[in-house]
């Protein structure tokens, strides 16, 4: 009987120690103080910094700016005009610099903290890539004292010249750390390509060796890049959600409609065969089915079968891009071949994409 | 009979580094507090001007948006004043109240958007061009030619102001705000009422102490170079930013009789 007892005594004292011991753990941490999350998470937002910079508004004034575009209603027939004030780019600097370079910073110093310098390298071509299109855009830019408010309160200007460089040594680091894992590796559902990252970071080293006139390594570094039209880099948009459509569609049937426009933009003069305001001294094949995928009459084109559908994927760093930066920097180096070789690769891809298979031979026929 | 009067005169002296911070209002136009200026200040897209202060004028002879914002009003009175009487007379008690607010600015965002559509009294007019004009588009009007709006100078020699205009930096679309900004000073009438009590003899045989009738109105007149709208409404409410305007309610009228029996 006694053992009985003691057995009930140390029974029931065990019993409360341990769940007494569950029950208030974690009870101290305070939930108002937040940690961090993991850095494969925190990518998603970077990447999506770099997708507002392709496919939002800095891409829609672009647009406008170099007539691929016009600007047809309200706040967008200024732009039109050209009329611009410094308050328009405050979204674009604040989702470049907060939701893009900072997320970038920091899912890339938590990814090195953790040995996972593939993940480093990942966010170090978003970062290069944000910095290389701010400098581009923009000029000179804050780059190196960025994201240190303790010490740099108001960061300082650097030039667009030492930023373009900075960003080709980020773009280098980046791409030894990548490996050759492809770039569907920490892409999540939200980018899309069948390159790796090593040729996607070329590729950028390319665009920015061509904006910086540094042709023979835009040559170098495009020919290291996106080798098929496969391998373009595309952001996805997949679904129903509102927040995940096309951002081009959000803008122009969602939310704006009517604002932007093509109404006599340069595509719709390039491949526009019916208008007969401007003279076509070349028929070209595949040009009807071009113009389809691109307009919907004067319209750019929001069905579902075309190029700014609801769910259509936008390429934020082409194929056809690398092919045009390696002929463009092969023909300035004196490579006339070679500038025609990508050239006409950059054809066979239009021939195929758009059904034209005679386009090259039909080409060639007119002009040799 | 009671008067007051009351000014109030304020400064933001420390913002820790910061330009400006938004209170309420639109990325074109909005209300906010910055070092140097007054609380709630506005602040929007003025003008290009030179040196001495005269527009700097694109190739077709209109101004320029100038590239940063700049503090284009100051929502708060210079003073506010209010006067009340109360007059008895054999019964009769007669009461009014009337306010007076004077030098604040508000942002007339409903001028602007009725002008680039081309719907404000301000568009409706037609002008016979004197000589060849161009307009904000660049489209020429030709000498003897009727057009949709007037003629103006803005430094460059004659120019049509019309839709091209409205719809771009003359309107409220546009990236300048300093042409929205008036003098949104008022005075009203706040409150009339005229009351009469029976007297004690007629309602003391009713065994009733008192019988009153009276008629009250409300919000009776405004005085104000405003049009459209009630300058002491303010567009985002019981808001730390004021002097924004933009399509809201104006305040209501309202007329009350009452009738008092106290036993």
């Amino acid at each position: 009987m006694k053992k009985i007892k003691y057995l009930i005594v140390l029974t029931t004292l065990a019993v409360f120690t341990f769940s007494c011991e569950s029950y208030t753990e974690g009870i101290n941490d305070d939930p108002n103080n937040f940690g961090s999350s993991a850095p494969e998470l925190i990518i998603g937002q970077a990447q999506l910094g770099w997708m507002q910079l392709a496919e939002g508004n800095e891409a829609r004034v672009a647009g406008i700016f170099m007539n691929q575009f016009s600007g047809e209603d309200r706040q967008y027939l200024t732009i039109e005009q050209y009329s611009i004030t410094a308050s328009r780019f405050n979204d674009i600097w604040e989702d470049s610099y907060i939701y893009g370079i900072s997320q970038a910073q920091l899912s890339k110093k938590l990814a090195l903290e953790a040995g996972n310098t593939k993940l480093a390298g990942v966010a170090q071509i978003i970062e290069a890539v944000i910095y290389g299109e701010l400098a581009t855009l923009f000029g000179d830019i804050p780059f190196t004292e960025v994201n240190n408010a303790d010490e740099f309160y108001t960061p300082a200007y650097d030039s667009q010249a030492s930023v373009l460089a900075g960003v080709q040594a980020l773009l280098d680091e980046g791409i030894t750390n990548v490996e050759d894992e492809p770039a569907s590796l920490y892409a999540g559902n939200r980018l899309s390509s069948a390159a790796t990252w090593a040729e996607i970071g070329n590729s950028l080293k390319a665009r920015y060796y061509l904006i910086a006139k540094d042709y023979a390594n835009a040559l170098t570094y495009a020919k290291l890049g996106i080798s098929s039209p496969a391998g373009s880099l595309v952001s996805l948009h997949p679904g129903d959600a509102p927040e995940n459509r096309n951002l081009y569609y959000q803008f122009m049937v969602d939310e704006r409609e009517g604002y932007l426009g093509a109404t006599g933009s340069y595509l719709e003069q390039l491949i526009d065969v019916n208008n007969a305001t401007f003279s076509r001294l070349l028929a070209t094949p595949g040009e009807a089915a071009r113009h389809a995928y691109y307009f919907d009459g004067d319209d750019p084109n929001v069905t579902e079968t075309g190029v700014f559908a609801q769910t259509s994927s936008f390429p934020i760093l082409s194929f056809e891009e690398v092919k045009l930066i390696e002929a463009e920097a092969a023909q300035r180096t004196g490579d006339d071949p070679g500038a025609r070789t990508a050239f006409n690769a950059v054809r066979t891809a239009l021939a195929a994409q758009y059904n034209a298979a005679f386009l090259l031979q039909h080409l060639l026929e007119r002009l040799y | 009979m009671n008067i007051s009067y009351t000014a109030n005169e304020n400064l933001v002296t420390d913002m820790s580094g910061s330009d400006y911070y938004t209170l309420n209002g639109f990325s074109s136009t909005s209300s906010g507090v910055a070092e140097g200026q007054p609380f709630a200040v506005l602040r929007g897209g003025v003008y290009e001007r030179d040196a001495n202060g005269k527009f700097v004028l694109n190739d077709l002879g209109f101004p320029n948006a100038a590239a940063t914002k700049e503090f284009v009003g100051d929502p708060n009175p210079d003073w506010r004043g209010g006067f009340g009487t109360n007059i008895t007379f054999k019964g009769i008690t007669l009461s009014a109240m009337l306010e007076t607010t004077q030098g604040n600015d508000v942002w007339n965002g409903t001028r602007g958007v009725l002008n680039f559509f081309g719907i404000h009294s301000e568009t409706a007019i037609e002008t016979i061009a004197s000589q060849d004009l161009l307009n904000a588009e660049g489209s020429t009007i030709p000498a003897g030619t009727s057009f949709r709006g007037y003629e103006a100078d803005f430094g460059g020699g004659p120019v049509a102001v019309d839709y091209g205009w409205w719809t771009s930096n003359g309107g409220g679309f546009g990236d300048v705000s300093e042409i929205f900004i008036e003098d949104a000073s008022w005075t009203r009438l706040i409150e009339v009422s005229l009351t009469y009590s029976l007297p004690k003899n007629a309602t003391s045989k009713l065994g009733i102490e008192n019988i009153q009738i009276g008629v009250t109105g409300r919000n009776l007149a405004l005085w104000t170079n405003i049009e459209g709208f009630d300058p002491d409404n303010n567009l985002t409410g019981a808001s730390k930013g004021r002097g924004l305007e933009y399509f809201s309610n104006p305040g209501t009228k309202s007329f009350i009789t009452t009738l008092r029996i106290s036993f």
